[in-house]
């Protein structure tokens, strides 16, 4: 027990004395490192002294950034539409300010300010360095600005700044089709390459702008400028170090002639255009309304006008062109009926007696036709695929649709159409909507596939939804007699861009087996009877002749939708349109291409709670396409 | 005539409590000359924002504050604390990974109501060697392999988080100190020998393979500042260019032009060296250098005449720790490391470091004894 303790006792000694010297050890070597570290500062405060003291006297000479101009966008025939300008604007130098309230008030007797702008200024200030000017409103009048000259003495800390903002030339009316750009925000800063944006406080937001955004915005430069002893720019020096790189100048399929002619013809109404060229893919107009003015957004909008913008019930914001979701309605006939063709399910030759009304066997739910009125069920007497197409017999489809399984059409529509997916090449934010399968009711629903399900899928009611964009990809696909190309915006650039790995113009596969082409080609004609098909007494015509088909100087094919919007959709039951709240009517749709052979244009259509697709969307598609085939287009207003 | 009168006791008393408060008095004087040279340096940096500057002054008080109260808690009531002190703190890394605030890209900061925000990873400068001591105060002197282990797991855990914000710096710093406390606290030659093989061997790997071109980006960046004038090398550049212009007596306080006109970006915080460099010369460096190293060299002594063991090994490790810090801040203002965003103690900005330091002080005091 002794030597025990003993042992213990001299062991803490040793221990003691092994810690000492171990401690001598480490303040020896951290001495050491004191000596090179002073070492380093004799080096640097007393024998490079001289060097370092004229670099900081030159150190008057300040090197700032440069933005990068961003890139330009053109239209397919080399028509600017999104360029870039300077702005003057009135900024505050945070470090120079004594009272920013007395100051504001100052200015506002000079120039129109609201307490918004304020607010957003004292949010802008934090986080800043204060001898940045911070921006307080941007964009001045000339007036506002001789204003601000003349009363300059007085205005201490205030300066007036050039700042470089994107422009797009057609504002509202291409603001859906090119996207934007927004200012950068803090929660940016994590994921750009800060260096790469010193000096630029533009981002792509949506749509094109924001897709090629590391393209369009280019390469920061440098350059030194002279400061003056309270360290503000002098005058620049000549000397740049490296210029800034310009973003890459791009070229679009839109077509302005078209873009503008489809602004046109959907006028102050709710809805969605999308014309696609069918043998490139390109997207030649892209129309979401309302829209709102982008270039007021960037220079002049104050928060209240702002919060209109975003709050509004009609949101202008969204893009309903690739975002919007709707139910096809009979414009999804020609895939139901293909479909059923190429899985032998019916022919061309199979009659079905429309009497107005379909039920499943066993069931007491009527499915009706829409040309029923109070007295009469409707219907459209003996059809077969071509008249059910003409005529779009809500029963034909009820019936074939009844007979066919609902996962090959999901497959079908999918693979064929590209439906339930994003195929655009060039946009980050396009919807993939639903084309409904078993699988699909299960996980959204928890609930097994009915039969009555399929029924109503026939004419593109029910779960089904999809985007104006893939409404005209499908008339696209149709146009091509079941081609594949894949939309796209972006025609070419003017140098090789970091978001796209291959040549755009390069990525034409082509699906079709042979022995469907005939099935294909009849439906063109089906498609082109909706247009041409008239003279031929009541209920006889094609349902768009009378308002599209009288007066037309080309072969055109097309198909009506009608797509309803309240909840007793689901059931098959209709309801007067007339009766309703506005934004409960039906949704009116249109997709159609023309020429019928070699087609040039294939284009979708939707208004919003507009009412019957040929009476409302037709004349709609039949503008655009006017806008591409004819020289002199005559712009059709519609009601 | 001998007896007492009531004022008499009562000032009898006060020199009794007096007596037994616990200070050192040359390494509370060491600690405010460093605080008064960097408060008057800052004064002229941050002049043109007193709430700032004003907010840096009470941070200072609140740490002096905490210095001393914590100087007074028995040294054994920080064995018993200790395992809630690391427990706590793995807490608090662990919970600013998933809902910290994000500053500059890295998840650091922790903002609660009512409590400044704070970076949880500074408090384990000082809870890091109390727990490595903790753990070493009662083990063997030869350590075993066993304690060494359990050693490297208790330094892994936190430090892996603190990695993972990611915050390279204080990753390397508190490894290290932790490490020199392991080595006090009796390693064995031989394996420090074998560990430094395989660390040679590992470092020549990482280099290799495993660093991201990101990493790559920024050692180069060191190597050739004028590489990158616009980014990284920008601070380097005007930080030497500060020092160096500054000669051997500075341009005078408020006088820098680097600083003064912003050349010099965070001028108030990292590359605080700087400013005291290009407006004080190479006297106030030296001279802030001396103080740092007298610091040191006190807390040393100190440490040696600790009572235990546990006093011993945590007080080391921290004083490890506060000099690495300096060492680290000082050569990478002057352009011998590359910038990894390490304060410099008790002068930069920056609440949490600055109290935690202080506190960290106050420990060192307790464990002292008397």
């Amino acid at each position: 027990m002794n030597d025990a303790i003993q042992g213990g006792m001299s062991g803490e000694r040793s221990e003691l004395r092994s810690f000492g010297d171990r401690v001598l050890i480490l303040v020896v070597l951290a001495f050491l490192m004191l000596l090179v570290v002073l070492g380093r500062l004799i080096y640097l405060q007393i024998y490079n002294h001289e060097a370092y003291q004229t670099q900081s006297l030159n150190n008057r000479i300040q090197i700032q950034s440069i933005a990068p101009p961003r890139g330009l966008i053109f239209d397919t025939n080399g028509e600017i539409l999104a360029d870039n300008r300077q702005i003057l604007s009135l900024a505050l130098i945070p470090e120079l300010l004594d009272d920013v309230d007395a100051l504001f008030e100052r200015l506002s007797e000079l120039i129109e300010l609201t307490p918004g702008d304020l607010t957003v200024f004292n949010e802008r200030i934090r986080d800043r360095p204060k001898h940045d000017p911070i921006v307080l409103k941007r964009d001045l009048t000339d007036e506002e600005q001789a204003k601000l000259a003349v009363n300059r003495h007085d205005l201490d800390g205030v300066v007036v700044t050039y700042e470089t903002i994107r422009h797009y030339l057609y504002s509202e009316k291409f603001v859906h089709a090119l996207g934007t750009v927004r200012r950068l925000s803090k929660e940016d800063l994590g994921s750009i390459d800060r260096v790469n944006y010193r000096g630029t406080q533009f981002i792509g937001g949506t749509g094109i702008e924001r897709f090629y955004e590391t393209s369009l915005h280019g390469t920061v430069g440098s350059r030194s400028v002279e400061v003056d002893a309270s360290g503000r720019a002098t005058r620049e020096q000549p000397t740049d170090l490296t210029p800034p790189m310009r973003g890459a100048s791009l070229t679009l399929y839109i077509d302005s002639k078209v873009q503008l002619a489809a602004d046109a013809a959907l006028g102050d109404r709710r809805g969605a255009i999308v014309a696609i060229d069918p043998k490139t893919g390109g997207i030649l107009a892209m129309v979401s309304k309302p829209a709102y003015d982008p270039n007021r957004m960037l220079s002049g909008m104050n928060t209240q006008e702002l919060e209109q913008v975003y709050a509004h019930r009609d949101k202008p914001v969204f893009n309903r062109a690739v975002q919007g979701l709707y139910a096809p309605g009979s414009t999804f006939k020609p895939v139901v009926g293909l479909m059923a063709l190429s899985e032998k399910i019916t022919d061309w030759s199979e009659v079905v007696n429309d009497e107005g009304n379909f039920q499943l066997p066993g069931s007491s739910q009527v499915y009706r036709s829409w040309n029923r009125t109070s007295t009469d069920a409707g219907g459209h007497g003996r059809v077969d695929m071509h008249r059910a197409i003409y005529r779009s017999s809500n029963v034909y489809f009820y019936n074939i649709a009844s007979r066919i399984d609902v996962d090959t059409l999901a497959g079908f529509a999918s693979h064929r159409f590209g439906l339930g997916r994003s195929t655009v090449f060039d946009l980050h934010e396009a919807g993939i909507g639903v084309v409904p399968s078993r699988e699909w009711k299960k996980s959204a629903y928890e609930e097994n596939w009915y039969p009555g399900d399929s029924v109503i899928l026939g004419i593109g009611q029910g779960y089904i939804s999809m985007t104006p964009l893939q409404l005209a990809t499908m008339a696209t696909v149709l146009a091509n007699r079941g081609s594949w190309v894949q939309p796209r915006m972006l025609k070419r650039s003017d140098r090789r861009l970091t978001e796209v790995s291959e040549d755009p113009e390069s990525l034409h596969a082509v699906l079709e087996p042979t022995e469907m082409a005939e099935h294909w080609e009849r439906m063109a004609l089906a498609m082109s009877a909706v247009v041409h098909r008239g003279n031929q007494g009541f209920d006889q015509n094609g349902t768009a002749w009378a308002y599209i088909g009288l007066d037309i100087p080309y072969t055109m094919a097309g198909k009506s939708g009608t797509a309803q919007v309240i909840e007793a959709a689901r059931e098959g039951e209709e309801i007067d349109d007339e009766e309703r709240d506005e934004y409960e009517r039906n949704h009116a749709l249109f997709i159609g291409f023309a020429p019928l052979q070699n087609p040039e244009i294939a284009v979708a259509v939707i208004v919003e709670n507009g009412g019957g697709g040929s009476k409302v969307a037709a004349p709609v598609a039949r503008a655009v396409i006017d806008a591409k085939l004819l020289n002199d287009p005559v712009v059709a207003q519609s009601d | 005539m001998t007896e007492l009168t009531q004022s008499d006791v009562r000032s009898t008393r006060l020199v009794t409590w007096l007596y037994s408060v616990r200070v050192d008095p040359w390494l509370v004087l060491g600690i405010f000359l460093v605080l008064a040279l960097g408060l008057t340096v800052m004064s002229g940096t941050l002049g043109h924002a007193p709430s700032m500057l004003f907010r840096h002054v009470f941070l200072i008080f609140v740490g002096v504050i905490a210095l001393f109260i914590l100087a007074q808690i028995p040294e054994h009531s920080y064995v018993g604390l200790t395992p809630f002190i690391y427990l706590g703190s793995v807490g608090l890394l662990v919970y600013v990974l998933y809902f910290g605030d994000e500053a500059k890209g890295a998840m650091r900061w922790i903002d609660w109501p009512l409590v400044p925000r704070f970076q949880p990873s500074e408090i384990l400068k000082v809870a890091l060697p109390l727990s490595i001591a903790w753990y070493l105060h009662d083990k063997p002197t030869p350590l075993r392999l066993s304690d060494l282990l359990v050693c490297l797991i208790i330094i892994g855990v936190p430090v892996a988080c603190v990695f993972a914000q990611p915050d390279f710096g204080t990753t390397v710093l508190v490894t290290t100190a932790c490490l020199c406390v392991v080595f006090l606290a009796g390693l064995q030659w031989r394996w420090i020998i074998t560990a430094t093989v395989f660390a040679v061997i590992g470092f020549v790997v990482a280099w290799r393979v495993l660093l991201t071109e990101y990493q790559i980006q920024r050692i180069m960046t060191f190597l050739d500042p004028d590489r990158n004038p616009l980014g990284a090398g920008w601070n380097i550049i005007q930080s030497k260019i500060a020092l160096g212009s500054g000669g051997a007596t500075g341009k005078g306080l408020g006088e820098g032009t680097q600083s003064q006109l912003s050349f010099l970006p965070e001028g108030h915080t990292d590359f605080m060296l700087a400013v005291v460099g290009e407006e004080l010369g190479f006297v106030g460096t030296a001279t802030l250098l001396a103080l740092f190293f007298f610091i040191f060299a006190r807390g040393m002594t100190m440490c040696r005449n600790c009572p235990t063991r546990f006093g011993r090994l945590a007080s080391a490790g921290f004083l490890m720790m506060f000099f690495g810090y300096m060492l680290t801040n000082v050569m990478m203002v002057s352009g011998l490391l590359p910038v990894v965003g390490v304060p410099l103690p008790l002068v930069s900005y920056g609440g949490t470091s600055i109290i935690t330091i202080l506190a960290g002080f106050g420990v060192l005091t307790a464990l002292r004894g008397r």
